[in-house]
């Protein structure tokens, strides 16, 4: 009897509208397309390099060394006499388990910390605002390397919690934002004059609303997290030689890259498609976001 | 450009459609009509229904995906579809002029007033010197007081009704042909809205430019227009003569708008309201027969089936319904009347406040907020609070919510004082005052359903869990007529008036005593504010809940509330039962507020014009707070002495020095018969 009693079915529709559109929005974009699908192939060969690789990465060593790219070699051998082509596909499992991990570290705890900061305001968020931006006044790398040698130990796990670390504050202050914004909507106001406890309005309330921003933020920080374990791997720490990881051929090659050009090269190139395919898919996920 | 022949504006037969995931969406369904040269022209209709798209058109405004699909527009005589390049940019520069509904936004933040209006005639081809003399003199024709301070300054610095006179004046430097005003005064106090209202139509006359008024607003539309078309559904459903129209309605869609609209003193114990059943189709849905056919009750076969012509009830008014003569009589919904029980004031009042002030701190600025207020408040009863924006309306709303602490004062439950935050408040208190906010959007947590959102409050303020809040849930949702299907769904999928529904079940999932309604209603359409109108009395009735209502719209107060107060700069200025506060004789401030309201009515009340914004709530005038502003200030003493709240007739409060008698006098009320019972 009373005018809204109908549900709108239309409203529904839209919803899942809605849903398909934000679908149809990343399928439509063929860079974003193009990224998938680097990123899909990176994956598959992280996942089963005995699929991918003509020759096992490691141990098939018995190659004329030093040979330019052939027909049987595409990419040519290393000094040690083993097919790079190989170990350029072998090579995207540690930096992708690395970035990865190291990635949903940061973004644990940056959202916790954004969460905390953004919910609690007052001393709490001043005290943590102020470090946050003194560690963000340093170039990340820079702070990465200081701490790893401060450490002394630069093996895969340490890297990993380091770059999960320095990424903390740096997701902490997008997530605070949100909360921020989502703390002055009157649904939260509800739950408080409901006498909910701080952690289910933070959890349960606040939370879910900024998950979208933590998505983003997550794939985002993905492109700069293999970004950044490439540098470190270049400059020795991380993975080690004899694992075929594609920063540690650049760093035990790259002396020679005169006139063994393809030892270097290919690696490179690699790490510049997985880097350049995260950041599109990144793009496209961050619009059909925000829009 | 434009020939002295002809309409300033005609559209003709216009079609226009959104592309939304690749298909074209009729939005506008064969809309004509014109304006002549110097006339005012109203669109009304409820949201969606296709004005502002009308507005975009006409000015070629059009969003990315929307185009024009048929249909013809001239402005002037001057073909405006046809337009390209150079010709279209000179259409904008010099022939019309918009005007938004959010002034704010409408002006440059980083750029300063003078500057930004003094380039509306640099377009023009003014010289620099020209330019700024010409938009000192343009701001003192939309009657800004001390134009040139205000020329200095940014358009944050000025109010919301400074900020839109400061629009007009730059819509108006071109003098254009037509000036179109979308919904300009939506978001402005009465007593502001009705200072605009004065000033397009005074330079209206004197500009004699063509109005194209777009409201929902159908008061505002009274006052303003001369014609008026309403839109349902992208098609001008009936067109005519303001009065006529409103006082002979030919089309159902138009019957049904004018009876939502709680007016002539209807009060919730004899009269509900009527509301209009279902939904307005969705964007660009096939419609073969009538559009308003869903919805009517006056509806059969042949309605559905076919598209109704164009009727001429009278002269110049026109309707496209297959049964006009009949309109009028659109069958109501039988709503049975409600029992509503006296409030019974000899018992203990349920909430009492007493002397509450508080003052905020503002970068080392006090601003008193609240001075004072005392008011109690009985069971079952609803207070309306009435005042202008800045008057504390929603700081004493949420001082007794417990959301700020009064900085002196208290506030007693059943005669308990209440601790001030509602941190410290018990359950059992914290579940005996709650909240329906004003905007159901962000009220309600999108990440949940409706089902999550209910019973998780139940679990909080009832205590319930398992399949006693199973049930009660079902219950709470019958209640306020939420379907089975509704408690799936996320608050994105229902429509503004389900949502503020959820709201409303939400406060009442643990049997309140009183619900503080913060402006429930100004978020939504006419028919379904009084739905949740209606709503709110049915539950009032069932429960003996008590209400604090706060609006603006002082129709919806008086038909809703019990007792009215009235607020100004903190202070309560009149306290009573809301016909006394009403009909008065009122307090100076409640009559120029009364006076500022535009109604469907009309009315031959004069206008009691309040001179300049509400003063700063850091620096509150002297003496009376109202005197700065007040129409009958006495003298010296108004400015020295701040008159005391005394009770001036039985139950009925008021801060002025003026004598109850002599008010009676000065606003012509001593004829009037006392009511007797």
């Amino acid at each position: 009897m009373s005018t809204l009693a109908a549900p709108p079915v239309e409203a529904r529709r839209e919803a899942r509208a809605a849903r398909s559109e934000r679908i149809r929005l990343l399928v439509r974009s063929p860079l974003v397309v193009f990224g998938a699908i680097v990123v899909a192939f990176w994956i598959f060969c992280a996942l089963f390099p005995g699929v991918v690789c003509p020759y096992n990465p490691i141990f098939d060593n018995n190659f004329v060394p030093s040979q330019p790219p052939s027909w049987a070699h595409p990419f040519g051998t290393d000094t040690n006499g083993r097919d790079v082509f190989s170990r350029v596909l072998a090579g995207s499992r540690a930096i992708l388990q690395i970035s990865v991990a190291a990635t949903l570290i940061g973004t644990v705890l940056g959202t916790s910390l954004g969460l905390l900061t953004g919910y609690l305001r007052g001393v709490v968020d001043d005290v943590a605002s102020r470090m946050i931006d003194a560690i963000l006044s340093l170039p990340l790398i820079i702070t990465a390397i200081f701490i790893v040698t401060a450490v002394g130990n630069s093996g895969r796990g340490v890297v990993t919690l380091i770059i999960g670390l320095i990424f903390t504050p740096v997701i902490a202050r997008t997530v605070r934002a949100g909360v921020l914004a989502e703390s002055e909507l009157d649904y939260v106001q509800a739950a408080r004059l409901r006498g909910e406890r701080s952690h289910y309005l933070m959890f349960s309330e606040i939370l879910p609303n900024v998950m979208s921003l933590v998505v983003v933020e997550f794939t985002v920080r993905l492109g700069y997290a293999i970004f950044a374990i490439a540098t470190l791997g270049f400059l020795g720490f991380g993975v080690a030689p004899p694992s075929p990881d594609w920063a540690a051929q650049i760093y035990q090659y790259y002396t020679l890259i005169d006139p063994y050009w393809w030892m270097t090269l290919f690696p490179a190139l690699a790490i510049a498609s997985l880097v350049v395919a995260v950041n599109l898919v990144a793009d496209g996920i961050r619009e059909a976001y925000e829009r | 450009m434009s020939s002295e022949l002809g309409p300033a504006l005609e559209v003709v037969d216009l079609e226009l459609a959104y592309r939304v995931r690749g298909v074209d969406r009729p939005v506008l369904r064969g809309v004509s009509f014109s304006i002549e040269r110097g006339r005012s022209y109203g669109l009304v209709g409820e949201s969606g229904c296709g004005k502002s798209t009308a507005a975009l058109g006409i000015v070629r405004y059009l969003p990315r995906n929307g185009r024009v699909t048929g249909g013809r527009i001239s402005v002037g005589g001057v073909d405006v579809l046809a337009l390209g390049g150079g010709a279209l940019r000179d259409y904008h520069a010099r022939t019309v002029s918009m005007v938004y509904q959010n002034p704010g936004a409408a002006l440059n933040p980083s750029m300063r007033v003078g500057d930004q209006v003094a380039e509306a005639f640099t377009v023009l081809g003014a010289s620099g010197g020209d330019a700024a003399d010409r938009a000192l003199e343009a701001l003192r024709k939309v009657q800004i007081a001390d134009p040139g301070s205000v020329m200095g300054r940014y358009p944050h610095q000025l109010s919301g009704g400074m900020q839109q006179r400061v629009v007009i004046a730059m819509a108006l430097a071109k003098n254009p042909d037509l000036l179109i005003l979308d919904e300009p005064t939506t978001g402005l106090d009465a007593t502001v809205e009705a200072e605009v209202l004065d000033l397009v139509a005074q330079l209206q006359r004197e500009l004699d430019t063509a109005v194209l008024f777009i409201s929902h607003n159908l008061g505002v539309i009274s006052k303003m227009c001369a014609r008026v078309g309403v839109l349902y559904a992208g098609r001008l459903v009936e067109e005519g003569p303001v009065q006529t129209l409103l006082q002979d309605p030919r089309h159902p869609y138009t019957v049904g708008l004018l009876r939502c609209i709680p007016r002539g003193g209807v009060r919730k114990d004899h009269g509900r309201l009527d509301t209009i059943p279902g939904f307005l189709p969705p964007l660009g849905m096939e419609l073969l027969g009538c559009v308003f056919a869903d919805r009517c009750t006056l509806a059969d076969e042949r309605c559905h089936r076919e598209e109704p012509p164009l009727a001429a009830p009278a002269a110049g008014h026109t309707s496209r319904c297959w049964y006009h003569e009949r309109a009028a009589t659109l069958p109501r919904e039988e709503l049975a009347d409600i029992e509503l029980p006296a409030v019974d004031r000899a018992v203990a009042p349920l909430l009492e406040l007493t002397e509450l002030s508080k003052v905020f701190k503002q970068r080392g600025h006090e601003v008193q907020a609240l001075t004072d207020v005392t008011a109690a408040i009985w069971p079952g009863e609803t207070l309306g609070l009435v005042g202008e924006s800045g008057s504390g309306k929603t700081t004493l709303a949420r001082t007794l919510l417990g959301i700020v602490a009064p900085t002196t004062g208290t506030v007693s439950l059943d005669g308990t004082p209440l601790p001030p935050r509602y941190q410290k408040r018990s359950q059992a208190e914290l579940r005996a005052l709650q909240i329906v906010f004003q905007n159901p959007d962000s009220a309600l947590n999108r990440r949940h359903s409706v089902r999550r959102i209910l019973l998780r409050s139940l679990r909080k303020l009832a205590g319930l869990t398992g399949s006693a809040a199973e049930q009660r849930m079902q219950d709470l949702a019958s209640r306020v007529r939420l379907t089975e299907r509704t408690l799936t769904q996320k608050p994105v999928q229902l429509s503004g008036g389900l949502k503020q529904r959820v709201a409303i079940a939400r406060a009442f999932a643990g049997d309140p005593k009183l619900v503080v309604c913060d402006e429930p209603t100004s978020a939504l359409d006419v028919s379904v504010q009084a739905a949740i109108l209606n709503l709110l009395v049915e539950l009032q009735s069932e429960k003996r809940v008590a209400y604090v209502f706060i609006s603006h719209d002082l129709g919806v107060v008086r038909y809703i509330s019990d007792r009215i107060a009235v607020l100004y700069l903190g202070r309560l200025q009149e306290l009573g039962p809301a016909d006394v506060v009403f009909d008065g004789p009122h307090h100076p401030y409640t009559e120029a507020l009364l006076s500022a309201v535009p109604t469907v009515d009309g009315g031959g009340r004069d206008r009691i014009r309040l001179e300049g914004d509400v003063p700063s709530a850091a620096s509150p005038p002297s003496g009376c707070v109202f005197h700065t502003r007040c129409p009958r200030k006495l003298g010296a003493i108004c400015e020295d002495q701040e008159p005391p709240l005394i009770e001036v007739e039985n139950g009925h409060l008021m801060r002025c020095h003026i004598p109850i008698d002599e008010l009676r006098v000065l606003q012509g009320k001593e004829h009037e018969e006392p009511v007797t019972a």
